[in-house]
């Protein structure tokens, strides 16, 4: 028996990070309109829809079901005039999904890395509930202080030809470091 | 008109994109509301305030609020004689010195400004537990001496949940609930529910006084709570009931019919509001209120005679409260409340509850409470935020109050916090205070605590404070003559840590520690307090769906009273152990209180078995929840 929980030690780990709902909500205001922020939007949505992918493992399927709900009840699937769309994903068909927007619940370097490859590929912005996930190569999160602010890694962005609007990039703290997981505030283009 | 058409698109375009931008900043501004309304950034105000989430609860095999506040730093759980649970803040023994609100319902009662029928609420029906560390009395009046504890259940949130659990365990422990919501024409019906029972008993070997028996701990409890809410109205109602049995008796004595002894409580709120923003800087809220509160008593006072109470009290309020942004880089909490409080049911008798009434407390109480307050956050730059208030409260029964205080943060770095306040509270007598002597005034208390907050990282964060405070004109039973007297003073010095590491993207550390020195009038230092308490959480996931949360407490050992002639109160180390399973939108957990059998024990005062409170070992319980 104690082999078996130590072999079950030993299997990859996910995460453990508890999810928080105020955070969920906060995150389902403010997904789909940070999508317009991309100057090249337009040329990216197909039929009009603004696709979002919500990734999940194991452990998240529950908060990815609730950030679902969240999104329709704020938004009856529209935006100005746009159409928007939620799907759940697990993890594992990251590969086989294209999205505009992918949202990142807690999950391993492996299933992270995935999914930059593919928002990389198909010039999908990339937004995940952990902002230490930017170090790997995610273009979005939130700082959560006072004030709520937005945090870019530019370089990620670049590679995904996303380009932001002026506006956005005023108001959001900048990510700069990859070593040390530090945060420099607004305006450093 | 392709000169046209290319003029439109290059003149609409910018005032697309400015719209956006306006669009965009607004609704940083919404979930910035809504981050301080849910505490999610209490890093950057001035007071010191925990607050535990359901998600992180439910990992940790936790049950209910009683077990949830073990994971405050500085506090202490506690039971009486009776089984009822107390939780003590940094030292503080005296009842009524937490103030405990559901909802921002006030629960604590005017007959012993008691709290504890509320410690059993289960966790799956909670949102989350905000608590302040330390006063409060500001925003919350009286109670809020050494903490505050708000209990925000999930029906009162926006979103709408179906949620079913159920839980069985050791003795014969069962538990089952549902949190139910659906919107129709705009307005949100929001249902929950839960009822839980166990028959639980402990041995009381023979002591050298010759009693021995059975202590008796079993309980059944329900409560019903309502939600409704529409664009600007909303009603919150809930009623609670709980039969618990005696313990080792409210007198220390061992009942001697455990089928008929036993205490009942039964608490009844509703609050119906009104919330509108008046225009983008001002935000007003009305509310209208009932509470009502029962408690029956039936114990043992010797072996052959019986003690029965009925008591019950009700109150209404109605509250006001403006949150203005008028003034640029403030914002002001403008409020004021009216209280009107009525004892209903007052009865006392010997070994008969129809016959030889008297009352318990003086007859025809009651109490009027008018309060105003305000309180300013002002964000002086981008790197300090002041915060001060004011409040003023009218007793009809004794005199009034003023309370103010004053926090500052100031925020070095995107690393580095520092704060510090200052706070004055008081705890207005109750009425069994009262009716024993009505002389007494209200306890005060004065309080400076200073904290630092540093993130390494996301994955490394460390928070220290330090903290004084005095509580002056307590007000404490005379062991000799039983009545209530107001003469002493006590201090509290302490200092709370907590360390949260999170060595890889599948772990989760975080170690707690606090050490209080709490001292009497003289100096000496106070009994019944454990000067150390730390814990330790350590919870990890699998790609599988396997969780697995581990909790080790350490209590240190407490000095007993100088007429107490026992040993002191030993050491103990209790640790639990989780494991969950997740599979889509079904939990699964086995939950293994006390893990090693080594026994749980409250301190007690001298009672006739000579030993203190125990609360039985390891246990073992089975939960299942279903969200859809």
């Amino acid at each position: 028996m104690r082999y078996i929980f130590l072999l079950s030690f030993l299997i990859s780990f996910s995460f453990a990070f508890s999810i928080n709902d105020s955070l969920l909500k906060i995150h389902a205001v403010l997904l789909p309109k940070i999508y317009l922020m991309d100057y090249n939007f337009k040329n990216k949505i197909k039929d009009n829809t603004i696709t979002i992918a919500i990734l999940y493992d194991a452990n998240s399927y529950r908060n990815a079901v609730s950030l679902d709900e969240k999104i329709k009840d704020r938004y009856k699937n529209k935006i100005q005039d746009y159409n928007v769309k939620t799907v759940l994903l697990p993890y594992n068909k990251v590969s086989t999904f294209n999205a505009n927007l992918y949202y990142l619940f807690p999950s391993n370097i492996k299933n992270i890395k995935r999914t930059v490859k593919k928002a990389k590929e198909v010039k999908a912005l990339t937004f995940s509930y952990l902002n230490n996930d930017l170090k790997d190569g995610i273009v979005l999160s939130l700082e959560i202080g006072k004030k709520v602010k937005p945090i870019i890694n530019l370089n990620a962005a670049k590679s995904a030809d996303i380009t932001f609007r002026p506006v956005l990039l005023k108001i959001s703290n900048i990510y700069t470091s990859k070593d040390n997981n530090t945060f420099s505030v607004g305006n450093k283009l | 008109m392709k000169y046209f058409l290319t003029l439109f698109t290059l003149f609409c375009l910018p005032l697309f994109a400015e719209d956006i931008g306006v669009d965009f900043i607004e609704s940083l501004d919404e979930v910035s509301e809504i981050a301080t309304k849910t505490k999610l950034n209490v890093d950057d105000t001035p007071s010191f305030v925990t607050v535990l989430r359901n998600e992180e609860l439910r990992q940790l095999g936790v049950k209910n609020v009683f077990e949830a506040l073990a994971f405050v730093p500085g506090v202490q759980l506690k039971k009486e004689l009776s089984g009822v649970p107390i939780v003590v803040f940094r030292g503080a023994l005296q009842k009524g010195e937490v103030k405990l609100m559901v909802d921002g319902v006030n629960i604590n009662n005017s007959y012993r400004a008691s709290i504890y029928y509320y410690m059993d609420f289960p966790i799956e029906l909670i949102d989350r537990i905000e608590v302040i560390r330390g006063a409060g009395s500001v925003l919350y009046g009286s109670n809020a001496i050494s903490g505050v504890v708000n209990i925000i259940t999930k029906i009162s949130q926006d979103a709408t949940k179906q949620d079913l659990f159920v839980s069985t365990g050791s003795y014969n422990y069962n538990k089952g609930g549902a949190v139910l919501s659906t919107t129709l024409h705009d307005i949100k019906f929001s249902l929950d529910s839960y009822y839980q029972k166990d028959k639980k008993t402990i041995d009381v070997p023979a002591n050298a006084s010759g009693l021995e028996g059975e202590s008796d701990r079993r309980f059944d409890d329900y409560s019903v709570g309502l939600n409704l809410k529409s664009e600007h109205f909303s009603f919150n109602g809930r009623i609670k009931n709980d039969t618990n049995g005696n313990a080792y008796g409210v007198f220390g004595i061992l009942d001697t019919d455990s089928d008929r002894f036993e205490h009942k409580d039964r608490s009844i709120f509703g609050e119906l509001s009104y919330n509108n923003d008046i225009n983008p800087k001002n935000n007003l809220k009305i509310s209208l209120g009932y509470i009502n509160y029962n408690q029956e008593v039936e114990t043992a006072l010797a072996k052959t005679a019986v003690i029965n109470t009925d008591y019950e009290e009700q109150s209404y309020f109605t509250e006001l409260n403006l949150v203005s942004k008028l003034i640029e880089n403030n914002r002001l909490l403008i409020g004021a409340r009216f209280e009107y409080s009525k004892e209903m049911k007052n009865d006392f008798s010997l070994n008969s509850k129809e016959q030889n009434k008297n009352p318990i407390i003086a007859s025809d109480f009651d109490r009027t409470i008018s309060s105003v307050y305000l309180n300013d956050e002002y964000s002086l730059n981008q790197n300090m935020n002041i915060s001060a208030g004011l409040r003023y409260d009218y007793y009809s029964d004794f005199k009034d109050s003023i309370s103010p205080n004053l926090g500052a943060v100031y925020i070095v770095n995107e690393q580095l916090r520092l704060k510090a306040l200052y706070s004055h509270s008081f705890r207005a007598p109750s009425w069994i205070e009262l009716t024993s002597n009505s002389f007494l005034e209200a306890e005060k208390s004065d309080s400076i605590e200073t904290g630092i907050i540093y993130k390494y990282s996301v994955y490394n964060i460390f928070k220290l404070n330090i903290y004084a405070s005095k509580i002056k004109d307590m007000i404490t039973k005379d062991s000799v003559t039983r009545k209530y007297i107001q003469d002493t003073k006590n201090s509290f010095y302490g200092v709370e840590l907590d360390y949260t590491y999170i060595p890889s993207n599948a772990m989760e550390l975080d170690l707690m520690a606090s050490y209080i020195d709490a001292q009497d009038d003289d100096g000496e230092t106070l009994p019944n307090v454990a000067n150390m308490l730390a814990s330790a959480t350590f919870t990890y996931e699998l790609d599988s769906g396997f969780v697995f949360g581990s909790f080790l407490r350490y209590i240190a050992g407490s000095k007993r009273a100088s007429t107490d002639p026992r040993d002191t109160m030993k050491d103990s180390w209790i640790f639990n152990q989780t494991v969950s399973y997740n599979y889509k939108n079904i939990c699964a957990s086995l939950v293994f209180n006390d893990l090693f059998d080594s026994g749980v024990y409250y301190n007690i005062s001298p009672n006739r078995y000579n030993e203190d409170y125990d609360n039985g070992g390891r246990t073992v319980t089975l939960n299942l929840s279903m969200e859809f």
